[in-house]
């Protein structure tokens, strides 16, 4: 007769093999199509100043901001900030004009947040977007705590309860799980099934044409053009990340 | 290092627990722990908003709880596995019951900090299903869980009187206990986007925090416990133990002295790191609770000139007590004052946002102290239920002489 004792040891025993035998299966998809694919994007930060100046300055929301939000199903709140762009006011000295400089998720070549992601639930498709799968986000928020570029968004509040036009194209989210821009994927992928040129919704919102799109694997792409012949730089570069958003001065 | 070393029969007994005192303490932490249960089930429900956190500070008590309570689930199992196992002290030998037992409940502590911590608990299989190498904090999820069943084996063996496979487990749990709090420090240690965070050295103390804030957290424990139950707790060996926090808590202040300079030594740093350590929000906590409170008045009562002082059980015991205060401000501030200061993206530039270039405070809400207080309260809810149910203290201790 095995005793009481015995038998939690085994069972628990059990449990951990089996769970540790899970977690050690590696299942990743492999989709060749998408990796002919390099999505990346050059953001033209003398356009975006004009843009922003004209508007009044950091307290404007300009069309690119307000066209990601009601795309994206993003929240707007009070006491919140939700919005995956960001604009930065970026001066050398005190007396100096601003350079506005939008900064969004930049699609990092190394990205931290998928380094650190405890479940998977960031991961970087094979044409170079970082992806949250909502189904696996546990909500710990790591890639917030990793992310160099302030880029995430953890729902505070139910989105569903904030927003007043809904877009059921895109992912409606519930609280406790984290957000970011992902090249508005739901519009891209769709846009190059259908053997369009693909955009995101706030590069087709820019009046400005500030914001240029593509692929950086096609060597006669605008982007892969811009990144060749113009100055362009990176943020925070030092670090490796290597982001495929990049800003032209 | 000897397993098969004669040790005289130890008897263990379970406590009768039938007074009102012992009744109060068990309704109080147990009114306390469900209160922490409600406040979580609140957040869980209505959002995330109830927390102090914001998009800026993403981690706040709750994971400095989940630090802290790893450190002491380790130091709790570090120094009786060292001394009773490995030195084979036989003094000590009669403690190789409790600290695994207390270990186990501070770990599983830690992993409701981080239940309690994260935004979608329903996905909280998928940390174990989906294992990141890459991670450090998958690892740790893998390393906690393990370490919840070594205890238990070790435990387990130390009931059977299995000499040889209680030693070989314990040399493990030992192994482990180091692991454990190392890979936690590397949480934060590892990320070298944020310039407070980013530093090798947090793996090391944690490691030497955990020792400390272990045996800090064992000696009021066991004291009372004794007290209370009417036992004899050698005076000599909880003079010992406090002596090993005391070198101890001066190796954490030693460390952290090391960060705190290499930090300063940096111009790029001088702005982050003064806010850190010298600001009025921090002052407080990082010099008087952590420094003063935390290790320097603990170091003072335990080499005090006071004989009574220095062998008072009371005393050393408050001097744990502090130094386990200290510690949880260790954990607070290492995780909360880094997360505080604005990430320098445009290095060098005057920069303005709307939301991400000013220094942004975080103070905890009532509701993510009513979670914090109800998890330690679980932890000595269910240790005072577990020396009733299962005899896992000595009737008596043996001192040195």
């Amino acid at each position: 007769m095995i005793s009481r004792r015995k038998f939690l040891l085994l069972t628990m025993a059990g449990v951990t093999a089996i769970a540790t035998g899970k977690a050690v299966e590696f299942k990743e998809g492999r989709n060749s199509e998408l990796s002919k694919y390099k999505w990346g994007m050059v953001i033209d930060v003398e356009k975006c100043t004009e843009c922003i100046k004209s508007r009044g300055g950091l307290i404007a929301r300009p069309p690119c901001v307000e066209a990601c939000s009601k795309a994206n199903n993003i929240p707007k709140s009070d006491r919140y900030f939700y919005d995956l762009i960001a604009i930065y006011e970026v001066r050398e000295t005190e007396d100096a004009e601003p350079l506005y400089f939008p900064v969004i998720c930049q699609e990092c070549e190394n990205p931290l947040c998928v380094q650190v992601c405890l479940t998977k639930a960031s991961y970087k498709r094979e044409d170079g977007i970082i992806v949250i799968d909502l189904h696996r986000c546990i909500g710990c928020r790591y890639c917030m705590i990793g992310c160099p570029y302030n880029a995430r968004r953890f729902l505070f509040e139910d989105p569903r309860e904030l927003l007043t036009v809904v877009n059921p194209e895109a992912p409606i989210r519930k609280h406790g799980v984290v957000m970011k821009c992902e090249f508005c994927l739901w519009k891209i992928d769709k846009e190059r099934a259908m053997g369009k040129e693909p955009k995101p919704v706030c590069v087709e919102a820019c009046p400005y044409n500030a914001l240029i799109f593509g692929n950086l694997n096609d060597p006669n792409s605008e982007v892969s053009k811009i990144v060749r012949t113009s100055k362009v730089i990176t943020l925070r570069a030092n670090l490796g990340t290597n982001p495929k958003v990049k800003y032209k001065l | 290092m000897n397993p098969d070393v004669e040790v005289p029969k130890i008897d263990f007994k379970k406590i009768e627990g039938k007074s009102y005192g012992y009744w109060a303490f068990v309704i109080v932490t147990g009114i306390l722990t469900a209160l922490g249960i409600w406040a979580w089930w609140s957040v869980h429900t209505y959002g995330e908003h109830l927390t102090g956190l914001n998009n800026r500070i993403p981690w706040g008590l709750l994971i400095a709880g989940l630090m802290f309570a790893i450190g002491m689930s380790a130091g709790a199992l570090h120094v009786f596995a060292i001394l009773a196992d490995a030195l084979n002290i036989k003094q000590f030998k009669p403690f190789l019951r409790i600290a695994p037992f207390v270990a186990i409940l501070w770990i599983c502590a830690a992993l409701v900090f981080v239940f309690m911590d994260i935004g979608n608990p329903e996905n909280m299989m998928n940390a174990i299903m989906y294992f990141n190498p890459t991670s450090i904090f998958s690892w740790n999820a893998l390393l906690y869980s393990s370490y919840i069943l070594i205890c238990a084996i070790y435990i387990l063996l130390k009931f059977e009187n299995k000499k040889l496979a209680g030693f070989v487990v314990g040399v493990l749990a030992l192994v482990w206990a180091v692991i454990v709090p190392l890979v936690d420090g590397f949480i934060v240690g590892f990320i070298y986007s944020r310039g407070l965070y980013h530093s090798p050295l947090h793996g090391v103390l944690f490691v030497a925090s955990a020792i400390t804030s272990g045996i800090g957290g064992i000696i009021p424990m066991l004291y009372l416990t004794f007290k209370f139950t009417n036992r004899y707790l050698a005076p000599d060996l909880v003079r010992l133990l406090a002596k090993i926090m005391g070198v101890g808590a001066a190796v954490v202040g030693c460390l952290l002295a090391c960060e705190l300079l290499t930090v300063m030594y940096e111009p790029a740093n001088w702005e982050s790191g003064f806010y850190a350590y010298f600001s009025p929000s921090w002052f407080t906590m990082y010099w008087i609770i952590l420094f003063t409170v935390g290790i320097i008045i603990p170091i003072i009562i335990i080499w005090s000139p006071l004989k009574f002082m220095r062998y008072s059980l009371g005393w050393l015991s408050a001097a744990g007590i502090l130094h386990v205060i200290g510690m949880l401000a260790e954990k607070y501030v290492v995780v909360v004052s880094g997360l505080e200061v604005p990430q320098e993206i445009f290095g060098g530039k005057i920069v303005k946002s709307l939301y991400f270039t000013e220094i942004t405070q975080y103070s905890p809400s009532p509701i993510e102290w009513l979670m914090f207080i109800g998890i330690v309260s679980a932890v000595y809810f269910v240790y005072a239920i577990g020396i009733k149910v299962f005899a896992l203290l000595p009737e008596k201790t043996e001192g040195f002489e």
